[in-house]
């Protein structure tokens, strides 16, 4: 199902756009973490860095001897794998004993001492407990603190389980084990959405007050007001970057998500938080093919039969979701690629499978041709957005005033995907920043990792 | 610029719009061009509570020949919520979008934008997201938005330049659009159910899509059948927000919080006048909030609610104590259906809608004794407005005896 | 109280009942008082409530009050449901409304029919506006609410008048009906069955309407709701305490009956194992939803069916449970609410305190609005008057 485009270039510019592209900002097409049978996670001090430039005390999970991370390392493992997650604490005594819980997974529960949900690793930095489980159903679960939940998911202590369905094979994945038809997990590109909130006055009595019964006095956490909104443990713009970049040690995962026109993205979107994010895709609507690790099947083996599509993802705290994106353009009256008969645009819709999109670059061949349907204003009355291209058609570049764009060197089409409660695009009250990133379509041809 | 050039683009606009006329919309349908002209910028309103609001919003100002009267039409007419937007499936929609300038804040240069939330298939050229293509500055030059509808339901559009700041200023709106379904042959057979379309024109244009059965989507079995229909956007203010706006303050992002929840922009008891409310001193007498809230309907009429939450922060549920529940047969503008057409559709006595999600639900009133009902947020704290009790996120149903 | 008797905290009730008025079922008719009660949480805070409570058919019997109110149980074989209610507030007018039923069809105050309408302010700053979805029954007197063709399902039965404020005080309970014995709808049977009912308070509106400055412009109305307990089945629990399921035997098909009369969503997480949503708001879904939480916003009920393994118990826990905060007003942090934190607030807002820690300003907001002025001051000294 991964369709490589990197034969058949047919648009002049597009070689040029090639070359350029080579090189610059890289993103991951499949999702960083940590694989195996067999984990040692270790709670630990860090701190976290925003967008606005400011950082504060967190909690996190670390695997083995590494640092902490926010979100903690995301756990991949295979259907039917016995997995063991041994946890030790070396949080200071005055925070208490941690634990795990893993909604939707049966866990057994070893070692440490007894708390009110499972058992606890004391603050020992020795005292390990372990969670075993038997990853039973595929699909994409959280696990995050257990001891006081609450605070420790805001403190951060939360992460992401990937279980890869029986028989999954990285040349055609997918991300359940269903039958193949039009709307089943297999997927081109897959990317997580771990969205959270923190409010840093929590963060920052905890650190200089070094005792918990100093949220008792406050309402922090009664009257939750957080002001950092975050996807994968960063805020905007931080998502931008490289993952595992150096200067954001404790916040290994970014938000970039790129895929081709035509192709399938899979969206892992949990919710590590507290309150609730609508994660608003713009381009096109989604297929929300599973919720909580469930496809959304009417009878074992139909596959998601009761999917239904979306343009605004429902991201509730603890629910984990699914969902497939794909855009080609299609219908939109107007040839994105330009004017075929113009030197700068020429191209081709070629249609042998007569499916009604180009065989390779899954151009909409019904609208091939067809103008562009209005007159675009003077540049001096408008406002050029960073990520804009200078040209409204794919793969084009278009002149910008000076300093304007750039965001975008393979000339692909933005969108950006973020939480609608727009509060949420702020770094403690400055815009923009929160819950924000951006999807580049890039042009077919154009290599994405 | 001189005027000549303007009316040169605005010809070529129209030739290419035209142009458009003789291309198939989509499949078998024959494409209708319908147009708006819409200003954005400042203005006021006032609270169910009396006190004026400050507020940045969206204008109809259609008619607009020469863009030089654009400014005039539309200062300080900024409507809460923005002009309802209608239209129909096969439509080629262009909306043409005027910055005319914030005439209480001359030290603001924002540009606008329009986004069509939930467009399928969207180019960004026309999504209107400021980050990834272009906004229209201040000035008469407008921008002209192209919208190949081919998939009818309930969306909703807003401003997304700086689009905290925007969207908590009101500049948001209903959307939605009518299935192909309406304008069908009468007689059709959809399932068992008979189409009734007595207006039926084989040209899209002479068939009006309201005479007739009337659909939520292109069901294929009248499931989505309604008699009348609504739209009903949720939203709030934070009233100091606006005053800071007002006052050319710093805004308080981080602060900001409901203090107005409204429907089509109004608190109660103003949600349930079915008026245009009285136009405002403070914007020199414009009408700026004509959409009610009131619904209405005939005992036995199946009633349609395409129901939006463009608030910024916070989720909103709606119940209604009618004793009948309300069917969802619609989210996200989409019919509520899996892919191999098994229906979703489910009963419920409330739904609830984060920021940027829409819904569409069928009340089937048979049954339902002639009467005043209640549509309201069980986050019952928000029946205020400000400090006022008896008011907020509340509108009323009545049914008529048939 | 321990988790077993949390467990049966409903068929408690239901005893004490048969007891009392002699094998007489909640079933067709429906005796309910309205009352006042003081609620007295763990950390000492004793919040003033409203409650529904049972009484006999004369209402020379008044059982307590509580929040959430007494079960109903309508039979599965009747369809008509009569609530006779008595108005034993101080002032406030009351009524009952079943939330997702029709309205009732008939309406009786002190045995004299009154039209099944809703009651609007005449007169006053609220003129024309809906005070009350129904006739209202006022203090002292007995409304009788007669419910017809009482769908089968779970359900919350509340008073409609002043809502905004009638169910923050607590006049909210549970109804449940079956479609036939064990048989929750047609086809969803049942072998267990457990309640779990949510619910907040917010003290500082019930000490505004304890002590009447509600409405006045120190709590004008409810807008700045801040709620400091979380309870379940009527008693609060910290972040994570719920009542475990250790319930039924392995196999057991157990029905867990959602309700949340709280003005927040709560999301109940049920710890390694999956359930089936089967309805919602009395309503079957056209497919059971297979999840580990519910997202149960304000006002929903939901019913869930979930076959019991061996093992356990189960914890279920509310995913956005938020820390009970500790009471405001004591200012100086010496324990006790007295002239002492009345001076410090003076001080403060005649502006000769200038540092007023974070600490202070959290508990000198007695109306939640932000702020600490004179609205505070008031209600301080008023709650240290009475």
């Amino acid at each position: 199902m991964l369709r490589n485009h990197r034969t058949g270039i047919r648009l002049l510019l597009l070689l040029m756009v090639a070359a350029v592209s080579a090189g610059v900002i890289q993103a991951q097409a499949v999702i960083p973490g940590v694989t195996g049978t067999s984990f040692n996670l270790a709670a630990r001090e860090g701190y976290l860095s925003t967008g606005d430039g400011n950082s504060f005390y967190a909690w996190g999970f670390a695997i083995d001897n590494e640092w902490m991370q926010y979100p903690g390392p995301t756990i991949i493992v295979n259907q039917n794998d016995a997995v063991t997650i041994t946890l030790t604490n070396d949080l200071p005594a005055w925070a208490g004993n941690v634990s795990i819980l893993f909604p939707g997974l049966s866990v057994q529960a070893s070692g440490g001492q007894a708390g009110q949900l499972t058992r606890e690793a004391p603050p020992d930095g020795a005292t390990a407990v372990t969670y075993t489980f038997t990853a039973s159903r595929p699909g994409t679960f959280l696990y995050h603190g257990g001891t006081r939940p609450g605070l420790q998911m805001e403190m951060g202590l939360v992460g992401a389980i990937i279980v890869r369905p029986a028989g999954f094979s990285p040349a055609t994945p997918r991300a359940y084990d269903d039958p193949v038809s039009d709307y089943d997990s297999a997927y081109d590109h897959e990317y997580l959405f771990l969205l959270s909130a923190m409010d840093s006055r929590i963060h920052d009595l905890l650190e200089f007050k070094k005792d918990l019964t100093a949220l008792d006095e406050v309402n922090y956490l009664s009257q939750y007001f957080p002001n950092y909104f975050f996807i994968n443990g960063r805020t905007s713009p931080d998502v931008f970057s490289e993952p595992f970049v150096e200067w954001l040690p404790h916040q290994p995962y970014n938000s970039l998500p790129r895929m081709h026109p035509g192709e399938r993205l899979l969206m892992r979107v949990l919710n590590g938080g507290l309150k609730r994010h609508p994660f608003h895709h713009h381009g096109n609507h989604a297929r929300v093919i599973a919720k909580q690790g469930q496809l959304l099947a009417s009878m074992p083996g139909v596959g998601a039969d009761l999917s239904y599509e979306v343009f605004t993802i429902e991201s509730v705290p603890g629910e984990t979701v699914d969902a497939i994106f794909q855009w080609t353009g299609e219908k939109i009256g107007w040839d994105i690629y330009g004017d075929p008969n113009h030197p700068d645009y020429a191209h081709d819709c070629i249609d042998n499978d007569m499916d009604g999109y180009d065989d390779v670059t899954h151009e909409w061949c019904a609208d091939h041709g067809k103008p562009f349907p209005v007159v675009l204003p003077e540049k001096q009355n408008l406002v050029f957005g960073a990520f804009y291209s200078g040209s409204p058609f794919l793969g084009t570049m278009g002149t910008l005033p000076p300093g304007e764009g750039g965001l975008n060197p393979n000339s692909g089409f933005a969108y950006m995907w973020h939480s609608h409660d727009e509060k949420e695009l702020t770094n403690f009250g400055l815009f923009p920043g929160g819950i924000l990133t951006m999807l580049i379509i890039e042009p077919p041809g154009v290599p994405i990792p | 610029m001189n005027r000549a050039r303007q009316y040169l683009r605005l010809f070529l606009v129209m030739v290419v719009a035209g142009l458009g006329l003789f291309a198939a919309g989509t499949d078998d349908v024959l494409a209708v061009q319908k147009n708006i002209q819409l200003s954005s910028g400042d203005g006021y309103i006032v609270m169910a509570d009396g006190r004026p609001m400050y507020i940045f919003g969206f204008s109809d100002i259609s008619g607009i020949v020469d863009p030089q009267d654009a400014l005039a039409a539309g200062q300080l007419a900024a409507n809460f919520p923005a002009p309802t937007i209608v239209v129909d499936e096969g439509d080629e929609f262009y909306l043409t979008l005027y910055n005319v300038g914030m005439l209480m804040r001359p030290d603001l240069f924002d540009p606008h934008t329009v986004h069509w939330h939930g467009f399928p298939q969207a180019a960004p050229i026309f999504d209107g997201l400021p980050e990834s293509s272009i906004s229209i500055g201040m000035g008469p030059q407008p921008l002209t938005y192209y919208y190949n509808v081919i998939e009818p339901g309930t969306y909703m559009y807003h401003c997304h330049v700086e689009a905290t700041e925007h969207m908590q200023m009101g500049m948001l709106g209903n959307l939605y659009v009518r299935p192909a379904q309406n304008r069908l042959a009468d007689g059709t057979m959809l399932g068992s159910h008979e189409h009734d379309n007595p207006d039926w024109n084989a040209d899209p244009a002479l068939d009006d899509p309201t005479v007739g059965d009337k659909y939520a989507y292109n069901d294929g079995d009248g499931s989505t059948l309604y008699h009348v229909e609504y739209a009903l956007q949720m939203t709030a203010f934070d009233d100091e927000f606006h005053d800071a706006s007002e006052s050319a303050q710093p805004l308080p992002f981080y602060q900001m919080r409901d203090t107005y929840p409204m429907l089509n922009g109004r608190g109660y008891p103003d949600t349930a006048n079915p008026a245009p409310l009285a136009a405002p001193e403070e914007n020199g007498y414009q009408v700026s909030q004509p959409v009610s809230s009131l619904v209405t309907a005939e005992q036995g009429q199946k009633v349609l609610l395409r129901i939006s939450n463009l608030g910024v922060v916070h989720q909103y549920t709606l119940t209604t104590n009618m004793g009948v529940p309300m069917k969802v047969v619609g989210f996200c503008a989409r019919l509520y259906r899996g892919p191999t057409g098994t229906d979703l559709y489910y009963d419920t006595n409330s739904v609830t809608l984060s920021g940027g999600e829409s819904i569409d639900v069928i009340i089937d009133t048979t049954g339902v004794a002639p009467g005043t009902y209640f549509l309201y947020t069980t986050n019952l704290n928000f029946l205020s407005n400000g400090q006022e009790d008896f008011g907020g996120m509340m509108t009323e149903i009545v049914i008529t005896t048939p | 109280m321990t988790r077993l008797i949390k467990r049966f905290r409903s068929i408690w009730v239901l005893l004490v009942m048969t007891m009392v008025f002699g094998g007489a079922s909640l079933a067709v008719d429906v005796y309910l008082a309205a009352k006042p009660f003081m609620k007295y949480m763990p950390d000492g805070q004793v919040i003033p409530m409203w409650g529904f409570a049972t009484a006999n058919a004369d209402f020379s019997i008044v059982g307590p009050a509580s929040s959430p109110g007494p079960m109903i149980t309508v039979p599965d074989t009747d369809g008509t449901l009569t609530i006779h209610l008595k108005n034993l507030l101080t002032s406030d007018p009351v009524s009952v409304m079943l939330a997702g039923q029709a309205l009732p069809t008939s309406v009786t105050v002190d045995a004299a029919p009154v039209p099944v309408a809703p009651v609007r302010h005449v007169g006053g700053d609220f003129d024309g506006r809906v005070r009350s979805f129904l006739p209202e029954t006022p203090a002292g007197s007995v409304g009788v609410y007669n419910f017809e063709n009482v769908r089968p399902g779970s359900y919350i039965y509340h008073s409609a008048t002043h809502i905004a404020l009638q169910m923050q005080m607590g006049l909210y309970g549970a109804m449940k009906k079956d479609f036939a014995p064990f048989t929750a709808y047609s086809g969803v049977t049942y072998n267990d069955e457990v309640i779990m009912f949510y619910s907040e308070v917010d003290p500082a509106l019930h000490l505004a309407v304890h002590y009447g400055y509600y409405g006045t412009p120190d709590y004008p109305n409810t807008l700045n709701y801040d709620p400091r307990y979380y309870l379940i089945n009527g008693d609060p629990y910290n972040v994570i305490l719920e009542p475990a399921l250790a319930t039924g035997n392995p196999g057991d098909r157990v029905l867990i009956r959602f309700f949340n009369a709280g003005l927040r969503d709560h999301i109940p997480v049920l710890e390694g194992e999956y359930m089936d949503l089967v309805a919602e708001d009395g309503n079957t879904l056209p497919y059971p939803r297979n999840q580990y939480s519910v997202l149960m916003t304000a006002g929903k009920t939901t019913d869930a069916i979930f076959v019991r393994p061996g093992g356990g118990p189960f914890p279920i826990y509310d995913r956005v449970a938020l820390p009970m905060a500790a009471p405001q007003a004591d200012l100086n942090q010496d324990g006790l609410v007295d002239a002492t934190d009345l001076t410090i607030m003076i001080n403060f807002i005649n502006g000769h305190l200038t540092i007023f820690s974070e600490y202070a300003q959290y508990h000198a907001d007695m109306n939640h609005d932000g702020e600490v002025n004179q609205s505070d001051l008031n209600i301080l000294s008023i709650l240290m008057a009475g």
